[in-house]
């Protein structure tokens, strides 16, 4: 089909030459062990029969302890102080009233110590104290494990309330001074030991959709409560520029059951936090949204702190209009290219299949997976620590 | 005047130079492998389409230049060929003793419905993706290219194929077959697609991405719909290989391959401390060097740690393509708490553990220095295949002495019993090894 070997060979030397530009960047990194570890999207909800899995492992055969924050990122009624995700769900019966849903961002934070190559679990509902301990070190017993190490100190709360969305840092310090771990002479010996992955569970179909934590490794950490991700400067890789989400359109029919309807939701967290202060700056996010034709639509999202939602509610409130529906994207599967304007991003997709993709209660199954990462600026994100 | 007709020439130039510089300067960095950066070779160490469950194959090309993929699926199980229901009961095998004394679903022990046929057969197929193109397809059936088909929210069967709505370009090979992607039948393996050139040359131009996810498939309606999904594990290029059709993962050409896996877990048996259902866990590993011509062997030592630092320990030896359930180093034994982590890596790289220099190359313990430990190369084919060797010459008629290869893997949970939950999560890895492998297949296009 190919045979012009000389016009091959000149186009293929040409397009390696264009394409390695951003062939080969640092970018976060879901696969080594990291000294920062970011889960996105932390769900519980009773009533709907949903909780969260959470698993962390210390990789070094030292006893490592990781300072953690919860943020709890739901909104809150300002005259009720219920959970809401609209205004339709404050009303006030005693008055009968509505009043505002704010959006809300409450960070709450822990430590975990972990013994020699530990791996640590708990339900996000429940959280892991006290006797549930597994390795907890006494006056008649101080090495409970054999090894090193006891989990003497790890007091991890159940998240403030129910229902619940958020994000969860973990980031690996020093268990003195509760900052993060400073790398040695030459950053020969930053401390990146930490993996770990997220289980959102449906108590009622069993089904379970995980997702790798993304992690930053540390580069040059100076020891101090400001981390600087990316840039010239660098404590800890950068976050991306750039996300790439791989999705199935809203409303496609499934090709394997050739019935289940399709759905995907989305979740962003911007990469800069500042816990001190308890604010984070926003993030405008810009869509490229690709379907197999080659056909681009796009649209843009302001990400306050954590996003979350159905993607064919990113841009509108009308699903099948939405330029992630099927019916507006014409092919089965799209991409998604996903830039912060003014920082960072990271974040995770979950796709469901469903009787009727607008219905989540029809959901029958559920996967998740990371979104691919591009690096390309060397803008600094920062996170700063109480 | 002049010089305002020489600008452009001369801007032109300027700015050829400039992106040329621009990626040779880029090009000193390392390629890495990863399972969110995109990649010149993907890999999907686990792939299903066994009539219970199936696979949707999610691939894209993340560049704004076409992309040309040539893949190939290795069916990773072999399938026991006398069983007496071939259309309805499979059974799978890696050697003809799995054949023996099998329970069939009505509870009766078969004697023998071996022999095992030999698996790791591999099937190569290519496609085009143009710019920024997202593609998909169903592992059983395949995806037959229809540029007649108008948009449309579902796929249509044709025959034992399926065609779908989006522009989907499968190049007819030089024999003139193809001109789809083939359907899968009975497939338990591993999914790998290197980018190539439109002469089906290797080219590291790092366009592809891709997911998995695999569906359960039910008996009757609403059921089924059942989802694991997982990143693709992505190698990226660097350097043109010299052989077009030879990818080197040297950390020049292309990257090298972890060292160590590791893979956070529950315990095989436990309950899960959400929906109470029973935990089973499934771990899927592909060898990271491969030749469409013989399996590639592979020695693997799995190491298990539980949240009271009991460790245990086991190992195996594979060709092509492995598949364990229940654990990898047969249960943790008394001690087991629900939340684990094993590792699982290579042995016989070829390289001093310990001793001095660490690391460096050698074939016996004497080249570590004093008291230090070789941990020698195996024959990775030949008649000695599975031995320590020191060269090739150890190991028989057309033996080759190696490091035995690195693996990739994915570690997969059901929860229940019934038409259970599953989860699928891609191995973290500790580290990149400092040894090569070698990919290799028969070209394409």
């Amino acid at each position: 089909m190919f045979t012009n070997w000389k016009i091959a060979s000149v186009a293929s030397a040409l397009t390696f030459a264009v394409v390695g530009v951003s062939a080969v960047s640092a970018a976060p990194d879901h696969d080594n062990a990291a000294g920062l570890l970011i889960y996105s999207k932390i769900v519980v909800d009773a009533g709907a029969g949903i909780d969260t899995r959470l698993h962390l492992s210390n990789t070094s055969a030292l006893p490592q302890m990781a300072h953690c924050f919860y943020v709890n990122a739901n909104s809150h009624c300002t005259n009720t102080g219920g959970v809401c995700s609209t205004f339709m769900d404050c009303l006030d019966t005693a008055s009968n009233v509505f009043g505002t849903c704010a959006p809300g961002w409450i960070e709450t934070n822990f430590d975990i110590f972990m013994t020699s190559r530990q791996p640590i679990g708990w339900v996000a509902s429940e959280g892991l104290a006290g006797t549930a301990l597994p390795c907890r070190a006494t006056f008649l017993n101080p090495n409970p494990c054999g090894g090193q190490g006891a989990n003497n100190g790890t007091r991890i709360p159940p998240i403030s309330e129910t229902p619940f969305i958020g994000e969860l840092k973990c980031i690996q310090s020093d268990p003195i001074t509760r900052l993060p771990r400073a790398c040695g002479e030459g950053g020969l010996t930053c401390a990146n030991d930490l993996t770990g992955h997220a289980a959102i569970t449906d108590i009622e179909t069993t089904d379970v959709a995980s997702y790798p934590a993304s992690g930053l490794r540390s580069v040059a950490n100076n020891g101090d409560n400001n981390l600087l991700v990316g840039g010239e400067d660098a404590e800890y890789e950068p976050c991306a520029d750039v996300l790439v989400m791989d999705f199935v359109y809203d409303g496609a029919i499934d090709p394997i059951s050739g019935v289940l309807e399709a759905s995907s939701e989305l979740t962003l967290v911007p990469c800069t936090q500042d816990f001190r202060g308890q604010t984070v700056p926003p993030v405008t996010a810009q869509f490229l949204v690709y379907n197999e034709f080659e056909q681009r639509l796009s649209t843009s999202r302001r990400i306050d702190c954590l996003f979350d939602s159905p993607i064919s509610r990113i841009d509108t409130s009308q699903p099948n209009r939405s330029i992630f529906s099927v019916e507006i994207g014409g092919t089965i599967m799209g991409q998604a290219r996903i830039r912060g304007v003014n920082g960072g991003l990271t974040g995770m997709a979950l796709l469901a299949l469903a009787e009727d993709f607008t219905d989540d209660s029809t959901r029958v199954g559920w996967a998740a997976y990371a979104l691919d990462t591009v690096v390309e600026t060397s803008v600094a994100d920062t996170i700063s620590l109480p | 005047m002049r010089l305002l007709e020489r600008n452009p020439r001369l801007s032109g130039l300027l700015v050829g130079l400039a992106v040329l510089a621009l990626a040779g300067v880029r090009a000193q960095a390392q390629p890495e492998i990863s399972t969110t950066e995109p990649g010149s070779i993907v890999v999907f160490p686990k792939v299903i389409a066994d009539g219970t469950r199936d696979t949707i194959i999610s691939l894209t090309n993340t560049t704004n230049m076409m992309a040309y993929v040539h893949c190939e699926a290795t069916n990773g199980i072999g399938q026991c060929v006398n069983s007496p229901d071939p259309a309805n009961q499979i059974y799978y095998c890696n050697a003809d003793e799995d054949c023996l004394n099998v329970t069939d679903p009505e509870g009766t022990t078969l004697a023998n419905v071996g022999p095992c046929d030999a698996p790791c057969q591999p099937e190569d197929f290519d496609v085009v993706l143009t710019a920024h193109q997202p593609t998909f397809w169903r592992v059983s059936t395949g995806r037959v290219q229809d540029p007649t088909l108008t948009a449309g929210n579902e796929c249509s069967t044709s025959g034992n194929s399926q065609i779908c709505p989006g522009f989907f370009l499968a190049p007819v090979d030089n024999q003139g077959a193809g001109g789809n992607v083939p359907g899968q039948e009975s497939f338990r393996g591993e999914l790998r697609c290197f980018q190539v050139d439109m002469t089906g040359a290797l080219m590291p131009g790092n366009a592809l991405k891709g997911e998995a996810f695999i569906e359960s498939i039910g008996a009757g309606e609403g059921e089924g719909g059942i989802l694991s999904g997982y990143n693709s594990v992505n190698i990226q290029g660097q350097d043109s290989p010299a052989n077009p059709t030879v990818a080197v993962l040297d950390g020049s050409e292309y990257a090298r391959c972890p060292s160590v896996l590791t893979i956070d877990h529950l315990a095989p048996g436990h309950a899960d401390p959400i929906s109470d259902a029973e935990v089973e866990v499934e771990f899927s590993f592909s060898p990271c060097t491969y030749s469409t011509v013989n399996p590639t062997f592979f020695r693997v030592q799995f190491f298990t740690y539980d949240q009271m630092e009991f460790q245990q320990s086991g190992g195996d030896v594979r060709s092509c393509w492995a598949n364990y359930q229940g654990g990898l180093t047969g249960g943790i034994g008394g001690r087991s708490t629900p939340y684990l982590r094993s590792t699982a890596a290579a042995t016989h790289t070829g390289n001093c553990l310990s001793g001095s220099p660490v690391g460096f190359s050698c074939t016996s313990d004497s080249d570590c220095g004093n008291g230090g430990f070789c941990n020698a190369n195996l024959c990775v084919s030949g008649d000695s295949t599975g031995f320590v060797c020191a060269s090739s010459a150890n190991c028989g008629t057309n033996g080759v002495c190696g490091p035995s290869s690195a693996i990739l893997g994915v570690a997969e949970h059901f929860y229940g019993d019934t038409d259970p939950g599953t989860s699928a999560e891609v191995a973290h890895w500790l580290g990149i090894r400092e040894v090569n492998d070698v990919m290799s297949f028969t070209g394409g296009f």
